[in-house]
C-alpha cells in the first residue's frame, strides 16, 4: 500500500545561510525517517525545542526540506504546483484554538477549507454538516466561535480539516492548552476520527498518557527520533525516557516497578494485572 | 460584560428590512442618498423624507435609537445650517442688522441642508442597524466580485475585515486579562490626568500588540493550512439570493425616485 507521508532522510534548519562546512548549523530537525500508512495512528513525543512543530510544518509544504525528501501520496513537497494538492491530503489543527478559526459564524468556519477548494455550494454544504456532526458541534454551527469553550473551538477547528477530507491530520500539541475536559473531548473526537472514518492521525503531544493510544511512538530529541515502537516497546525504556527529560505513564512505571507481565499502559490495565497477580 | 458588545451598531431583528438581501440593501441606500440630493423643492425632499419614514417604520427600530444616531453630527448639522444662512444672500431680505443679513434664499438652504443630512445619516445607519458587520462585509464581496478587475482587491479587504471583526472580541478579552495582570501588579489605569493613564496604558498595549503579531503569524499559517490562497478560484457556500422582498424594495425606491423626478419638473425649483 502507497503511504500517505513519508519522510525520507530529511533535514531542516531555520537558519538563513547554510553552510555545512562550518559544521555549525543547528538543525531543527535531522535525519528524520518515517512513514504513515493509511489508518495509522502515530503519536510524536519530545520536550520542548525537539523540533516536534518543525516535523509537523514539514509535513504539509509549509516548511521545505533542506535535505532529503518529504512526500505525500508520491508528491514531494518541493513541488511547488502541488502544494495545495499536498494540503488537502494532510491536515493540520495547531495548538492554540483561537488563532486558527477565521470566521464569524461556527459553519462558516468549517466551510473555509472547502470554500478554499473551489468546490460548488452544495458540496461544501454537505461536508460542513457531516464535519460537524463528526466532531459533534452540529447544534452549535450558527454560533460565534468566541462565545465557546476551549474544547469546543479546538474541535471546531478540527471539523475545518475534516471538512477538507484529508487523508491524514497532524494535531500538534492539539490539547496543550485546554483543561482536562476539553483535552477528553479533543481526544475522543480525534479517536474517532481514527477509528471511524479512518483518517491516519499524527498526533504531536506532551502527555504520556494520550501517546497510549497510538499504534506507534516517536520521540525525538534534538531534532532526531530518539526511540521509536509500539507505545509498551518504548516505554519500556523509563530511564531512557527520563534522560531526554520526559515521563512515561505512572500506570506503566509502577508495572514495571512492581515486575507485571504484559504491555501495560493504562490504569485499568495496570489495575487488572495487579489483580490476577495477586490472585495467583 | 465587554466580551458581549455587539460591533458595529448592529440592531439583530427579523423585520422585513432586516431579511432583504445585503447587495439590494447596499445598493439602495447609495441610490436613495443620490435622490435626497437631487431634491429641488420642498414637495419633493417631503416625499424623500416621508420614503424614509416608512422604511424605519417596517425595520420596527425604535425611533430612540434612530435619534441617537444623529446626535453625533447634531454639532456638524448646526454649524452647516448657519452658516449657510449666512452665506446665502439669494431670495427676500428677512433680516439687515449691523452686519447680519439673512434672506429666505438662506433660510430654505439651511432648512434643506438639515433635513438632507438628517436623512442622510439615517439612512445609513439605517443600514448597518439592520445587517449584521459580517453580512456587509460579504455582501460587498459578493456586489463587486462581477467585476473581474476589482475581484481580487475587494476579496482582499473583504478578508481582512472578517477576520477583523472575527478578532475584536479576542482582543477585547486579552485586554481585559492583561489589564487585570498590571492591576495585580500594582498598575494604576484609572486615577491621574490625560497622560498619566495614557502612559499607565503603555504596560497594556504593549503586551497586546506581540500577542497580535504572533496571533497574526499563526492564523496565516492555518489559513495556507487549509489551502488558501486569496480569491483565485475560491468558491462561497451560502450564495446570496434575491428574494421577492428585494424586489419590492426595488420598486420602493424606484418609485421614489421617480416621484422626486416628477415633482422637480412639476413644482418651481426654490433651491
Ligand atoms: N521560527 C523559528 N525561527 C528560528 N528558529 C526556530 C523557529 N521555530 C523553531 N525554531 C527552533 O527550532 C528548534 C525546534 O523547534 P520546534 O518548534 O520544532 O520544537 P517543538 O518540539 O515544537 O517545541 P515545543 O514543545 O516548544 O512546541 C528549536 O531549537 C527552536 O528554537
Ligand atoms: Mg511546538
Amino acid at each position: 500500500m502507497e503511504s500517505i507521508l513519508k519522510f525520507d532522510g530529511v533535514y531542516f534548519t531555520y537558519d538563513d545561510e547554510v553552510d555545512e562546512t562550518q559544521g555549525n548549523v543547528h538543525w531543527a530537525v535531522s535525519d528524520l525517517s518515517f512513514e504513515v500508512n493509511p489508518g495509522d495512528f502515530i503519536a510524536v513525543l519530545g520536550h520542548n525545542g525537539s523540533g516536534k512543530s518543525t516535523l509537523a510544518k514539514l509535513s504539509n509544504a509549509i516548511l521545505i526540506p533542506d535535505k532529503g525528501e518529504v512526500t505525500v501520496k508520491g508528491i514531494s513537497t518541493k513541488d511547488e504546483d502541488r502544494t495545495l494538492e499536498i494540503r488537502q491530503h494532510v491536515g493540520m489543527v495547531f495548538q492554540n484554538p483561537d488563532n486558527q478559526i477565521v470566521a464569524t459564524v461556527v459553519e462558516e468556519d468549517v466551510a473555509f477549507g472547502p470554500e478554499n477548494l473551489g468546490l460548488p455550494p452544495e458540496e461544501i454544504r454537505r461536508r460542513v454538516d457531516e464535519a460537524l456532526k463528526a466532531v459533534g458541534m452540529y447544534e452549535f454551527r450558527e454560533n460565534e466561535p468566541h462565545k465557546l469553550s476551549g474544547g469546543q473551538k479546538q474541535r471546531v477547528a478540527i471539523a475545518g480539516i475534516i471538512a477538507m477530507q484529508p487523508e491524514c491530520v497532524v494535531l500538534d500539541e492539539s490539547t496543550a492548552m485546554l483543561d482536562p475536559k476539553g483535552r477528553r473531548e479533543v481526544m475522543d473526537t480525534v479517536r474517532k476520527l481514527h477509528d471511524e472514518l479512518g483518517m491516519a492521525v499524527v498526533f504531536i503531544t506532551h502527555h504520556m498518557d494520550e501517546a497510549a493510544f497510538a499504534d506507534k511512538v516517536l520521540v525525538m530529541d534534538k531534532g532526531k527520533v530518539f526511540l521509536t515502537g509500539t507505545p509498551y516497546e518504548v516505554f519500556r525504556h523509563v530511564d531512557e525516557i527520563r534522560g531526554v527529560g520526559l515521563d512515561v505513564p505512572q500506570a506503566t512505571e509502577l508495572a514495571l516497578a512492581l515486575g507485571l507481565p504484559g504491555d501495560i499502559l493504562t490504569y485499568g490495565e495496570c489495575a487488572d494485572a495487579i489483580m490476577h497477580s495477586l490472585e495467583n | 460584560m465587554l466580551k458581549d458588545i455587539t460591533i458595529g451598531q448592529f440592531f439583530p431583528g427579523n423585520s422585513v428590512i432586516h431579511r432583504m438581501d445585503p447587495r439590494m440593501k447596499l445598493i439602495l441606500t447609495i441610490v436613495y442618498i443620490v435622490i435626497i440630493f437631487l431634491c429641488k423643492n420642498f414637495w419633493s425632499l417631503g416625499l424623500v423624507v416621508l420614503a424614509l419614514i416608512i422604511v424605519v417604520a417596517l425595520s420596527k427600530i425604535p425611533v430612540k435609537v434612530i435619534l441617537k444616531s444623529i446626535k453625533p453630527i447634531a454639532i456638524i448639522i448646526t454649524f452647516t445650517a448657519v452658516l449657510n444662512m449666512f452665506y446665502v444672500r439669494t431670495g427676500d431680505p428677512l433680516l439687515d442688522w449691523k452686519f447680519i443679513h439673512i434672506t429666505t434664499g438662506g433660510v430654505i438652504t439651511a432648512v434643506f441642508m438639515i433635513i438632507r443630512i438628517c436623512a442622510l445619516v439615517v439612512a445609513s445607519s439605517l443600514l448597518t442597524y439592520t445587517t449584521s458587520p459580517t453580512l456587509i462585509t460579504d455582501g460587498i464581496e459578493q456586489l463587486f466580485s462581477k467585476f473581474k478587475f476589482m475581484r481580487n482587491g475587494v476579496h482582499t479587504i473583504a478578508m481582512m475585515m472578517t477576520i477583523a471583526l472575527r478578532f475584536i472580541p479576542t482582543l477585547i478579552e486579552e485586554f481585559e486579562k492583561i489589564t487585570n495582570a498590571q492591576k495585580a501588579r500594582g498598575a494604576d489605569l484609572e486615577t491621574g490626568n490625560l497622560v498619566q493613564r495614557a502612559k499607565a496604558l503603555i504596560p497594556v498595549l504593549v503586551p497586546l500588540f506581540i500577542t497580535s503579531f504572533r496571533r497574526a503569524y499563526e492564523l496565516a499559517f492555518a489559513m495556507e493550512c487549509r489551502c488558501y490562497h486569496g480569491a483565485e478560484g475560491r468558491t462561497r457556500m451560502k450564495l446570496m439570493k434575491y428574494t421577492k422582498l428585494d424586489a419590492f424594495g426595488f420598486a420602493f425606491i424606484a418609485l421614489a425616485t421617480g416621484g422626486v423626478v416628477a415633482l422637480n419638473i412639476f413644482f418651481q425649483h426654490v433651491i
